[in-house]
């Protein structure tokens, strides 16, 4: 007879517990349901499926069971409604059906064409113009210019002057030993291993004060050499401003042409650049 | 640098972004903190006050990864003032039909397109112009929008215009 009892209470406290976790399971769905309304996430990532069933287990047994139910169904009518403005939102803002657009273009006349772009044209406001201080640099320089033909004298005795410095020469004229001059390679070549793409100007002037500027221009001349042996190459950005080390020689494709670049390294860039990087340091740029 | 912003300091951003340095109009991001440091966002703002009875605003737009800043003026309605009807009709076509197809585009897409209403001779001239004033960007005989139109056309206002 005790056993009995004691089954019946088990069985009592088994659907007590199961009441509780379903009502639980209830009152998480309905959470759920605003918390994606308020923060806007993608309302399809909401099974409505699996929590109508959810619901369908839900036995009602209190007024406050019945409540439950109709705040359920409520969040759950409130997520459809949020899917179908989400639906609508999509096709008009982001998906434009390209075969649309074709028949729309194709249908329609320059002049509708013409007018609709007017609409939404906002041409850039820029003016290419001489300023006041590069007018008097300007007239300074031409000041100083001498006539053209003690110029072309000058240019001529210049032509002889200037050669090209290879390192043989410079080993020559003991700038560079042989030695070094191969360590120096081998160092830079290991540190270029570790690097797929990076800045120009911050390999070669590092960061900071971090190398001299003898340094930069040794390490400049050695990254040029290497450049020239096809270890690595230079991508230019002229919209970007920026120069790349780039690993490889990825412009041996056909199509691009190769050319060589002079890249000026002079002490007033040096001391910029390391004014730069020590502010984009603090600006966490 | 940092603190409130003065009046020179607008005075300045705006001469940067009007007066032509490179190819490129405008200035980037990356110039604009190296001048002005890290308080550029309210040197911009103090600027786009200034300019907006002018009846031009300062556009920001993002292209390949980088932020770059336009004064551009807010509408057109002097048609004296406006390139080509070709031109424009062209330049509208290949945008709307570029930005539909999420991608790059072939060149023979864009022909087949074109062709129905100008000659070839006509949009291969307006094309190769598009693409040297940076409207439109041909890599490998695939194009895409080039940072000019992103900058001068409301891309998704002219969506809405053209499928409306």
């Amino acid at each position: 007879m005790e056993r009995k009892i004691e089954g019946r209470m088990e069985r009592k406290m088994e659907g007590n517990v199961e009441i509780k976790t379903r009502r639980e399971e209830i009152l998480q769905l309905i959470a759920m349901c605003k918390e994606m309304i308020e923060k806007g996430i993608d309302p399809f990532k909401f099974n409505v499926k699996e929590a109508l069933e959810t619901l369908k287990r839900f036995e009602h047994r209190s007024f406050d069971d019945l409540n439950l139910d109709g705040q359920t169904i409520a969040a759950i009518v409130e997520i459809v409604k949020s899917q179908e403005s989400w639906i609508k939102n999509r096709i008009n803002s982001v998906f434009i059906d390209p075969l649309l657009v074709d028949l729309m273009i194709r249908t329609m006349g320059k002049d509708e064409l013409t007018e609709k772009i007017l609409k939404c044209y906002h041409p850039i406001a820029s003016i290419e113009t001489i300023t006041e201080g590069r007018l008097k640099e300007a007239i300074d320089y031409w000041n100083n210019l001498l006539p053209f033909e003690e110029r072309k004298i000058k240019f001529n005795q210049l032509d002889d002057a200037i050669e090209l410095l290879d390192v043989e020469k410079l080993i020559e004229m003991r700038i560079y030993a042989k030695d070094e001059f191969e360590k120096s390679i081998g160092l830079m070549k290991e540190e270029l291993d570790g690097v797929d793409k990076t800045d120009y100007f911050d390999f070669v002037m590092g960061d900071g004060r971090s190398y001299s500027y003898e340094a930069c221009l040794k390490r400049g001349y050695i990254l040029a050499f290497l450049i020239s042996q096809n270890f690595v190459s230079l991508s230019i950005d002229p919209l970007k401003d920026e120069i790349k080390i780039v690993k490889g020689n990825k412009n041996k494709k056909k199509d691009k042409k190769v050319k060589s670049i002079a890249i000026p390294i002079n002490y007033d860039l040096w001391m910029e650049h390391a004014q730069w990087t020590k502010k984009r340091k603090s600006l966490k740029f | 640098m940092d603190g409130a912003c003065t009046m020179d300091e607008e005075e300045k951003i705006i001469k940067i972004l009007m007066l032509r340095r490179h190819r490129v109009p405008g200035a980037t991001r990356k110039e604009l903190v190296k001048k002005f440091g890290s308080k550029y966002e309210e040197v911009l703002d103090g600027a786009r006050k200034r300019v907006e009875p002018l009846g031009m605003e300062i556009r920001e737009v993002d292209y390949k990864n980088v932020k770059r800043y336009f004064i551009c003026f807010k509408e057109i309605k002097e048609k004296s003032n406006i390139p080509r009807i070709d031109d424009l009709a062209i330049l509208a076509a290949c945008i709307t039909y570029i930005n539909a197809k999420k991608e790059k585009v072939k060149k023979e897409e864009i022909e087949n397109l074109l062709k129905e209403k100008f000659s070839r001779r006509r949009f291969e001239f307006t094309i190769s112009r598009l693409i040297r004033t940076g409207y439109l960007e041909e890599e490998e005989g695939y194009f895409s929008i080039g940072w000019r139109s992103l900058a001068e056309v409301d891309i998704n206002q002219l969506n809405k215009l053209i499928l409306s």
